[in-house]
């Protein structure tokens, strides 16, 4: 009986769902389905007391009309459901792909630090290591986005903020990527005045995010010039920017470039790596941590991406 | 000497097969991207092509196309080495004229070492 019950608790259904009421097929059959029940009753009723027939046809017309557009309703949520399962399911072959080219490329590199037919110094053997701890760190990265990602569509991102120092974070980030960017052919540049205050912010997620952009100047400068790393401090925050000499942004492209899943069709004829999410979580960060995110970019020319974050 | 063109977006997998060419009787040549692969293919007129799916300016697919339509080509083997993994790519690949499809996160070098020797032996004859 209580399953029965349960079962007719259509708020519950729906905001297990996640969708509001207008948008939920269960709430919008059961209202078609008292819409019908009412008009046929009212009609019949009307039907007794007046008997001109124009009138009544304009009930059942009006009635006919309401019906349509909750239909309407109907079939478009149905749309929205069939569209979120396929962008789902696109997003996870594009998951799966960028999941196995770091995996990929740890065991073929493992693959040759084990090979007996390779004959290598330590130097190279030291690289060899640095690339399979560079790999590594990517698939943690994205492993980390995606759950962040669940976090925000659940609305239960928590972010733990403490004062830290983000001239060392960033720090830490062009020691690991400076290996990559040489050999991309371009050099990783670094512009922060001697002392910077400390911000207040969720460390981890902070230092992700320099990484990402760090990461896509790299990756969309296409093997010339200079990625640039600078920090300046501005009234009661401080500002760090990323700048590269690389592809740049087309105009139409601007407006989607924080938004989730995108991915520039101009952008993929020069970089294919990416999955869309990486700008969006940052946006998102860096908004809930009381800072601001924005770029400029010319295309052709390259971009700057620029995130502020309270002085702690 | 066999000639071997890698066309591929990763420079690192590139350093990861000139090792494994090393002592191999085997000349790696190199490219990043899709137009380039093409030109080189038509260049160098390799025994065999490795090439990736996803790449920069022409993706795998239409540089595989390209190759099979092309009468000074069509006879090189195309070894294709992705990480994407669907059924309908691997359908596509193969009608397209792929010799074999292989996923990169399954096969060591050594097995791909071994499948590149095994199509070179086959289209000797």
């Amino acid at each position: 009986m209580r399953r029965f019950f349960n079962s007719l608790n259509l708020y519950k259904d729906c905001r297990k769902y996640n969708v509001k009421i207008w948008q939920c097929p269960q709430f919008l059959f059961l209202l078609m389905g008292l819409i019908i029940i009412c008009s046929t009753a009212i009609t019949n009723t009307v039907a007794q007391e007046y008997l001109e027939p124009h009138f009544i046809a304009l009930i059942v017309l009006g009635e006919a009309l309401v019906l349509f557009i909750i239909n309407y309703i109907l079939v478009s949520s149905f749309e929205r459901i069939v569209q979120s399962i396929k962008t789902k399911s696109e997003f996870i072959s594009i998951i799966s792909h960028r999941l196995r080219t770091p995996l990929s490329a740890i065991k073929w590199q493992l693959d040759l630090l084990l090979s007996k037919k390779v004959e290598w110094n330590q130097e190279e053997i030291n690289r060899s290591f640095l690339e399979v701890q560079n790999q590594n760190e990517k698939m943690i990265n994205i492993i980390n986005s995606l759950l962040d990602l669940n976090l925000i569509e659940d609305d239960n991102l928590i972010l733990y903020p403490s004062s830290f120092s983000l001239r060392k974070v960033i720090d830490e980030i062009v020691k690991l990527q400076s290996s990559v960017a040489a050999k991309e052919n371009l050099s990783l540049v670094v512009d922060m005045p001697e002392e910077t205050p400390n911000v207040f912010a969720d460390r981890i997620k902070i230092k992700n995010i320099v990484y990402h952009f760090i990461d896509n100047a790299i990756r969309y400068s296409t093997r010339k010039g200079k990625v640039t790393v600078s920090l300046e401090v501005i009234p009661k925050a401080v500002r760090c920017l990323v700048t590269d000499e690389g592809v740049g942004i087309s105009q139409k492209d601007a407006k989607n470039i924080f938004n989730k899943f995108f991915r520039s069709k101009e952008i993929l004829y020069y970089q294919t790596e990416g999955t869309g999410i990486g700008l969006y979580l940052a946006k998102v960060i860096i908004e809930k941590s009381g800072g601001k995110i924005g770029f400029s970019s010319v295309e052709g020319r390259g971009s700057i991406f620029w995130f502020t974050l309270p002085i702690a | 000497m066999k000639k071997i063109l890698f066309i591929e977006d990763e420079m690192r997998l590139h350093k990861n097969f000139e090792e494994l060419f090393k002592k191999e009787d085997f000349e790696l040549i190199s490219s990043y991207d899709g137009e380039s692969g093409l030109k080189l293919a038509e260049e160098t007129m390799p025994d065999l092509i490795l090439l990736d799916l996803i790449l920069p300016r022409k993706n795998g697919f239409e540089v595989l196309k390209e190759i099979k339509s092309n009468p000074q080509l069509v006879n090189i083997p195309v070894i294709v080495l992705t990480n994407v993994g669907g059924v309908q790519e691997i359908e596509k690949a193969l009608s397209l004229g792929a010799y074999i499809y292989l996923e990169k996160a399954n096969y060591s070098l050594n097995d791909i070492l071994e499948k590149i020797k095994e199509t070179l032996k086959k289209y000797e004859h």
